[in-house]
């Protein structure tokens, strides 16, 4: 049997991995959305491990919330980057300083 | 000896899941990096499966997988990504994010591995009547009911404002329905009786 202690190593490196890339990615709008998705899914491995582990379904439905903001932050994300292409041709991180004071 | 099949499944599906990180995050195209992410998908939900919640697995592959992933292949393919070399990343940069990389994994095995007791605890044991889509939902419409209509809300808004920022007026040459027009016609503008007489 596995113990605990493994799932939420896994879930640190994941968490490590996403946050790596969103160092190395940082030009790049949708690699950036893409490593947020990746920490939330580390996120989501270490709550459905404790549910599992201390026998508490609570933890899994917290999960499920999770996704469904995950879901609707994608979905307004690429929207926004989809208007955000039409405007400037482009989706570098760079070209968005027109909030610029 | 009985065959270890937990550990096995563990370890492979572990080393799929970072193999497919790092080359998320490595990619050179964004095409390749959602096809990577959705390989990490595929090998988390085989890890929470084997975690028994079979419910969020499942609605991981599907919702995950099977609706957002197309929504970012979609509009990966549809904006043109930059041709021009991006310039890679300074290895000062790179070596920044390893040092926080090997500090937050190491930071996190020495708290849970070395000084936490309850990390070596083993799998609870559900017996087979067990079911875990009973469970989440009992709870999902008794003790949670307000977040989860909170989150009904949540994915209707995020409807409207996805369809309301993307949406750029009709075009002139589409057919469309115009509803105003519709609910106004009435008989004597549709039909014409002629006699045949």
């Amino acid at each position: 049997m596995i113990p605990l202690v493994n799932y939420l190593i896994v879930g640190a490196i994941l968490f490590g991995l996403s946050f790596v890339g969103i160092i190395i990615n940082r030009r790049n709008i949708i690699m950036l959305m893409m490593c947020i998705e990746l920490m939330l899914l580390a996120v989501n491995t270490n709550f459905i491990a404790f549910a599992q582990y201390f026998a508490d379904p609570a933890g899994e439905v917290f999960v499920f919330f999770i996704l469904t903001v995950a879901a609707v932050e994608a979905a307004i994300g690429l929207a926004i980057l989809v208007l955000l292409y039409r405007r400037t041709g482009s989706i570098g991180v760079r070209e968005i300083n027109v909030l610029k004071g | 000896m009985l065959f270890p099949i937990h550990q096995v499944i563990f370890y492979v599906f572990t080393i799929l899941l970072v193999a497919s990180a790092t080359m998320v995050i490595t990619a050179k195209s964004p095409v390749k990096a959602v096809l990577f992410l959705v390989v990490a998908f595929f090998a988390s939900a085989v890890l929470w499966m084997s975690m028994q919640a079979e419910f969020l697995s499942l609605l991981l592959i599907f919702v995950y997988v099977g609706a957002v992933m197309t929504l970012f292949l979609f509009v990966v393919m549809m904006l043109k990504t930059e041709n021009k070399q991006t310039p890679s990343s300074p290895l000062s940069l790179l070596s920044l994010g390893f040092l926080c990389l090997i500090m937050l994994v190491g930071t996190a095995f020495y708290v849970f591995a070395l000084h936490w007791p309850l990390a070596n605890t083993l799998p609870t044991h559900y017996d087979a009547s067990y079911n875990n889509v009973e469970a989440i939902g009992t709870l999902l419409f008794t003790n949670y009911l307000f977040p989860f209509e909170i989150c009904a809300v949540l994915l209707l808004v995020g409807m409207i404002s996805a369809i309301a920022l993307a949406f750029h007026g009709k075009k002139s040459d589409t057919k469309s329905q115009s509803i105003n027009k519709q609910t106004q016609a009435n008989k004597k503008d549709r039909l014409r009786i002629i006699n045949l007489k």
